[in-house]
């Protein structure tokens, strides 16, 4: 689901190709995903659609592929905030790439990423979040919804 | 005032869950009574019943493909009650969504 090692904080990144491809790589080091070429085309075909980019300084990329092991969700914020897409004026500033397996995998898993989007909605949810210093901090926010499902 | 509706995207992870929270927030914020029905990685959840359709003033469809029981909002729709927009849209600009619900 989230781990402490897929939460990036304050990275010095300038836009989508360079935060997605960041992002894959550590997805694949810490072996969430089979391979990087298959996902990053699931990605970005669907950024083509419509930019995942929603308000409030956040994009939500995502893809489902057979490459995925299981469902997760990566945390990523930039020093900047940078355009997200050409074709819109979005600015963004923190990154969550999420990755569903083909069949959609554990539910628990699914009912998390759902958690956490919902809550990206809450404005006090969003400061606190946006306010840790290192990934520590933030990983402790966003784990949080966790123990909220087990319950 | 009452409002129903559904929401779910392509992939039916994150859209189709902010789009449900954005519109619940605004409803009750405004003091309206709203269910909204998520059809994701899920399945189907919160399902509107026929009764909670047809006491509802308005319906929003926030979807980005077909959803299972479309008809089930057929006689809405005849009186011009329905209001379908893309998830993204609904999550950016819900303020702006629920006012053109009042004034269908």
């Amino acid at each position: 689901m989230i781990n402490k090692e897929m939460i990036f904080i304050n990275v010095d990144l300038h836009n989508r190709l360079d935060v997605l491809e960041f992002l894959v790589n550590q997805a694949f080091t810490n072996h969430l995903i089979t391979d990087k070429q298959t996902f990053m085309t699931a990605v970005l075909n669907r950024e083509k659609q419509v930019p995942t980019s929603v308000d409030f300084n956040v994009a939500i990329p995502h893809g489902k592929s057979h490459v995925i092991n299981e469902p997760f969700i990566t945390y990523l914020s930039t020093k900047i905030s940078f355009q997200w897409d050409e074709r819109g004026e979005d600015l963004v500033k923190h990154i969550f790439l999420i990755g569903v397996p083909e069949n959609g995998g554990n539910k628990i898993h699914l009912k998390y990423i759902s958690q956490v989007s919902k809550k990206l909605m809450d404005e006090a949810f969003r400061q606190k979040l946006f306010a840790c210093k290192d990934a520590e901090a933030a990983f402790k926010q966003l784990n949080e919804i966790n123990e909220g499902i087990k319950n | 005032m009452k409002i129903v509706g559904v929401t779910a995207c392509t992939t039916g992870i994150a859209h189709t869950y902010m789009a449900q929270e954005a519109i619940e927030k605004e409803c009750q914020k405004r003091g309206y009574e709203v269910i909204i029905e998520t059809q994701g990685g899920m399945g189907i959840e919160n399902e509107l019943n026929e009764e909670e359709i047809a006491s509802a003033d308005a319906v929003i469809l926030a979807i980005s493909i077909g959803i299972e029981g479309d008809e089930r909002f057929d006689e809405k729709r005849e009186e011009g009650k329905v209001l379908t927009l893309d998830p993204s849209v609904v999550i950016k600009n819900v303020s702006n969504v629920i006012d053109q619900l009042e004034n269908l």
